[in-house]
């Protein structure tokens, strides 16, 4: 298994010459960088904006490298072949090229994040020892606080909203010398599947620049499969880095509720919020997530704080990547005494048999490389999705309630012209659910729904080591498609929310990609671990897209290089 | 059973939520929604009813309702209230932030405080453990798991649109303490041997919760916000309607802070703000013929504001129940100026809190031996020290107090000390110290050792803090003190005055003593006859 070659042209030279190439092409858009220029337009006029100069052409992406990018741009820059620097003014280069028409990036902070660079190459020079993060580029979603740059979490009543502070994930990536280059589109307050509903404008899918790239971390999706960052952050209330990885061809890993910080997230549903990293190889997630998962004493649901309180110090940082095989290490049956569930209602009616047919063969991967799949049904998995549409909108109309205009972000607007039209929806909808007289028939119901699936999940992974899922029911669906079909909308969330009711850390890996309308649209499969366990789902994945990467995406070619 | 307010708006607002039309007009004759205050079983309360309605003597100020008495006997007053108290003293618990009552505005407001987006709350384990502190004070059940709940209402001084409370689970329920009430001195924590009465007043429950900031009004009329107090944690206590009467609640009020301050959770300065006072009244005939709505009177911040408050409340309730229009459910100000009370808004128009789980905090567990540790760690109450005092060591009421009152340290220096003197005696086959000398010399000459000697180490006010009797020497340690004042007593008792000769006592006598108590308290360590014969 596996040894056989694979494309491999997007080590760091080509990226950046690839990155070069799509400057010089892009260069007469280049005004489109600055926010204003993308935010002047509400999101309808974006996509028809897009569509008219819409092309089917892909814009170079990197998402079908399967190999850590991390290592190889982070090894080039620690033996001087190049310097943090010059890979930060080509990653901010390309941003400046495709964003008039990708729209990934909400607002860049260039000289901040070339400041930060500088240092990693001073530090580097002086002989520090640095880490795998020291010089990455690295796309942050706009609804976590930086210190540096806008906090507009997608909408205009938080427009110009400077935070005092840096997300506790900033810090931490910061400290990993990672090289935060800006702030990346997202639906309102995380509030959509589509990225369209952003105060900033859609985001076009870099694989058709028709469709949407995914919701709500649509922007670090695109981004990473743009080549517009290494790595970057995304959040996941329900399905929201999962979605958009899936859409766009990229690795999406939403970590267990609690193993991430919350602190610095615009928080939309606090029972379900989870910051996760968007990459383009499951390697790349995993040396994010190491950086990332620290214990938090700020964050009183940040478990690694709970269960570890009595170190002062707190707990011990996680390594979630060492342990990652390389391809020439793995064994012939690598996976052999793994069992895992395909759950039979994700693979049923209303999912796109182009994705059924993509998921199942993902699966006929993994008996090949020894584990065993069964087919399993979840009898709960019908009933998770209102249940989170109650809880979730019930903890955003009790979120949201604060932004009134007054205090901080735009101050010129009021509540109800400042938020948009999904937003007030779902604060509407929250409000009623947890009204007198209603709450004990939504709210309560849902959380008594909630632990039922909590159950059932919980269940199910005592007896296998993950889960298979299709990350979403369809491929990547043309902008403007279900704008005005919010069900529609919502039940594209299926795949994901019960993960999330269950606080359950589930991750993304490309399974080949469909073709629909001549566009070739990549398919996303969602692994779904056990609490806790994201080093051993992590490892599953990682053996999986390492080994599988040319039976399941042979019709992946790159192009455009 | 009687509801308090804050308990019952959570159902009553249920209640009225369904039938508001209904609700609107409420007589004095209906029988009331649920929630609403019974008549009180066996309250008669003969200890307050002569000075019921009458404005409350030690208060000098005229009121409007002094000016207009009503007939006493038939209208009862029904008092319970509602108190918040915000724990610790130097940051804010929810956030962490300086908290220094007094600074410039907006100055100590952490991102939590000013609910910044991505900010999160905290809670401190010491808030906890202070409120927990209070609740075994007033012989609470302090739940090991108690949880948080988000409160929703707008008002400028609550950023967040949501207060974190402890709705559903607070962290401790149930409850009593004694209140005394007496014509020459309100209040107090003392017996009830001399003539003051006693009233058992009931806590429902002691809640968590987070402060908001304050609104002001600005000369120009505008409406100003101060976030320095958001985010500081407050214990709200709620008791049960136990009282009777404007004099009952201020000095249900006063043992409050006294109890707050002896236990070192707070500082419970009502002009700074740090305990704030709301007051349920309702009124009802004797004979039960009659139960009136209640008002709820807000932020009262003086115990004589609490007394004004009430007594206006009664003026103004009775006279709407003899007139027969009834009194509508309201929740009130209270303004110092006039003496009385405003209508600020109607309750029958009850918000909906839309009540939630707050997702952002955790259940709150202690775990059985930390419930253990801080109840073992609760100080006697000068209250209950008091009592025990008279009851097993036969002090007289006057003495037993002034030692409770003293603080914890002097009941605890009496304790050990005519326990190590009744040792000793024992002993040594001679008589003990009567009670009475040992607590005469522990409250009066080793305080005045003490205070020569300047051995005091730690100066402050309220609680235990400003006690002499801390940090004494081990050359003045109880054992010691025990056995010079045992000393005394057995050379008194034998007639024995030749110093040193005097196989037990040592001829000690009353006069000497003093100078050796002074000499251990410096730190002379040696034997006490080798001191006594050096001195004299």
């Amino acid at each position: 298994v596996g040894g056989t070659s694979r494309p491999r042209k997007q080590a760091a030279g080509g990226v950046r010459r690839a990155l070069m190439s799509t400057t010089a092409q892009m260069s007469v858009h280049a005004t489109g960088l600055a926010p204003s220029g993308v935010g002047g337009r509400s999101g309808r006029d974006r996509s028809v904006f897009l569509r008219k100069r819409a092309s089917r052409r892909r814009v170079a992406h990197v998402a079908s490298c399967s190999q850590s990018l991390v290592r190889s741009i982070g090894d080039r820059i620690r033996k001087g072949e190049t310097s943090a620097e010059e890979v930060t003014r080509s990653y901010i280069a390309a941003i400046e090229g495709a964003n008039a028409t990708i729209g990934a990036f909400v607002s860049v902070t260039a000289d901040d994040a070339i400041a930060q660079a500088k240092a990693v190459d001073a530090a580097l020079r002086a002989g520090e020892p640095l880490g795998l993060l020291a010089g990455i580029p690295l796309g942050v979603k706009d609804n976590i606080a930086t210190a540096s740059g806008e906090t507009s979490a997608g909408s205009n009543i938080l427009s110009g909203l400077k935070s005092p502070y840096d997300a506790r994930v900033i810090e931490s990536l910061k400290n990993a010398n990672a090289v935060v280059v800006g702030k990346t589109n997202m639906d309102e307050f995380g509030m959509g599947s589509t990225t369209e509903s952003s105060a900033k404008g859609a985001t076009a899918n870099p694989w058709d620049q028709t469709r949407v790239p995914g919701g709500s971390s649509g922007g670090s999706a695109a981004a990473v499969a743009a080549a517009q960052c290494v790595v970057a952050l995304g959040s996941d209330t329900g399905g929201s880095i999962r979605q958009p990885a899936s859409f766009c061809g990229v690795v999406g890993l939403k970590p267990t509720y609690g193993l991430v910080s919350r602190h610095g997230l615009v928080a939309y549903a606090s029972s379900f919020d989870c910051i996760g990293p968007l990459a383009s190889s499951v390697e790349d997630a995993a040396i994010v997530l190491s950086a990332i998962a620290r214990g938090d004493a700020s964050d009183f649901s940040d478990a690694t704080f709970q269960n570890d309180k009595s170190s002062a110090a707190g707990p011990a940082p996680r390594d979630y990547h060492s342990h990652l095989k390389r391809l020439e290490q793995l064994v012939s049956k690598p996976l052999l005494g793994k069992k895992f569930a395909l759950v039979k209602e994700t693979l049923g009616e209303g999912v796109d048999a182009g994705v059924v047919g993509k998921i199942v063969a993902a699966a006929a991967e993994l008996e090949k490389l020894g584990a065993v799949v069964d087919v399993v049904s979840c009898p709960t998995f019908g009933l998770g999705l209102p249940a989170y549409y109650v809880l979730a909108l019930s903890e955003a109309s009790s979120n949201l309630a604060r932004y009134d205009a007054i205090r901080y972000g735009a101050t010129n607007t009021t509540r109800s012209e400042g938020l948009g039209a999904e937003v007030k929806r779902r604060i509407l909808m929250g409000t009623y659910a947890l009204s007198a007289g209603h709450s004990d028939a939504y709210y309560k119901r849902a959380q008594e729904t909630r632990r039922l699936v909590e159950i059932d999940l919980n269940s199910k992974l005592s007896e296998y080591d993950a889960l298979l899922t299709p990350a979403a029911p369809t491929p990547a669906y043309e902008l403007g498609g279900k704008v005005n079909d919010p069900l529609a909308m919502f039940s594209g969330d299926v795949m994901t929310v019960n993960v999330n009711l269950a606080g359950l850390p589930a991750v993304v890996v490309r399974a080949g990609t469909v073709m629909e309308n001549g566009a070739t649209l990549p398919v996303g499969l969602q692994m779904v671990g056990r609490p806790f366990g994201e080093a051993e789902l992590l490892d599953v994945a990682h053996t999986f897209e390492i080994a599988t990467f040319d039976a399941v995406n042979g019709d992946w070619a790159f192009q455009g290089v | 059973m009687a509801r308090s307010c804050r308990e019952a708006s959570g159902m009553l607002r249920r209640a009225l939520a369904s039938r508001s039309s209904e609700a609107a007009i409420i007589s004095t004759r209906v029988s009331l929604p649920r929630g609403s205050i019974p008549p009180s079983p066996a309250s008669s309360s003969s200890s307050s009813s002569s000075r019921e309605g009458r404005r409350p003597r030690f208060f000098s100020t005229t009121t409007t309702c002094a000016e207009r008495p009503v007939d006493d006997d038939e209208w009862e007053t029904v008092v319970g209230l509602e108190l918040h108290v915000q724990i610790g003293a130097k940051t804010k618990l929810f956030s962490g932030a300086e908290r220094l009552y007094g600074a410039e505005a907006n100055a100590n407001v952490a991102p939590f405080d000013a609910a910044l987006p991505g900010s999160l709350p905290a809670v401190n384990a010491r808030a906890v453990e202070l409120a927990a502190r209070l609740g075994f004070a007033l012989g609470a059940h302090v739940q090991s798991r108690s949880s948080f709940d988000r409160k929703h209402y707008r008002y400028p001084d609550l950023p967040h649109g949501y207060q974190i409370t402890q709705q559903r689970s607070p962290i401790a329920l149930g409850g009593s303490l004694d209140v005394f009430v007496d014509e020459k001195a309100v209040g107090g924590v003392g017996g009830a041997d001399d003539g003051s009465k006693r009233r058992t007043l009931r806590v429902e429950r002691l809640q968590l919760e987070m402060d908001t900031g304050k609104s002001l009004k600005a000369s120009d009329g505008a409406t100003t916000v101060d976030l320095n107090r958001a985010g500081s944690t407050l214990v709200e206590i709620v008791t049960a309607p136990d009282l009777r009467g404007a004099e009952e609640a201020a000095s249900a009020a006063e043992t409050f802070q006294k109890i707050v301050r002896f236990l070192g959770v707070g500082d419970a300065n009502m002009e700074e703000g740090s305990m704030r006072v709301d007051v349920n009244v309702s009124h009802q005939t004797r004979d039960g013929a009659v139960v009136g709505e209640r008002c709820e009177v807000k932020n009262l911040n003086s115990f004589r504001s609490i007394a004004r408050a009430v007594a206006h409340e009664r003026t103004r309730q009775i006279a709407l129940l003899e007139r027969g229009t009834g009194v509508r459910r309201q929740t009130r100000s209270f303004d110092p100026a006039t003496g009385a009370t405003r209508n600020l808004r109607d309750k029958e128009a009850l918000l909906d809190y839309m009540f939630a789980p707050e997702p952002d905090l955790p259940p709150v567990v202690i775990e059985p031996a930390a419930l253990r540790a801080i109840k073992a760690a609760v100080p006697e109450l000068p209250s209950e020290a008091d009592a025990r005092l008279t009851r097993t060591r036969g002090l007289a009421p006057k003495l037993a107090r002034a030692i409770a009152s003293r603080g914890p340290r002097t009941v605890a220096c009496f304790d050990a000390c005519a326990d190590a003197a009744d040792a000793w005696a024992k002993r040594n086959g001679t008589d003990a110290p009567a009670a009475a000398d040992v607590a005469n010399w522990v409250t009066g000459v080793l305080v005045g050792a003490v205070k020569r000697a300047g051995v005091t180490t730690r100066k402050g006010k309220g609680g235990s803090g400003g006690e002499p009797l801390r940090g004494l020497p081990e050359s003045a340690g109880a054992a010691r003190v025990g056995e010079l004042l045992a000393r005394v007593a057995a050379s008194k008792s034998k007639g024995d005055s030749s110093i040193g000769t005097s196989p037990v006592g040592a001829g000690i006598t009353a006069r000497m003593a003093k100078s050796v108590l002074a000499a251990m308290v410096s730190g002379d360590s040696r034997p006490i006859p080798e001191i006594a014969t050096e001195l004299f």
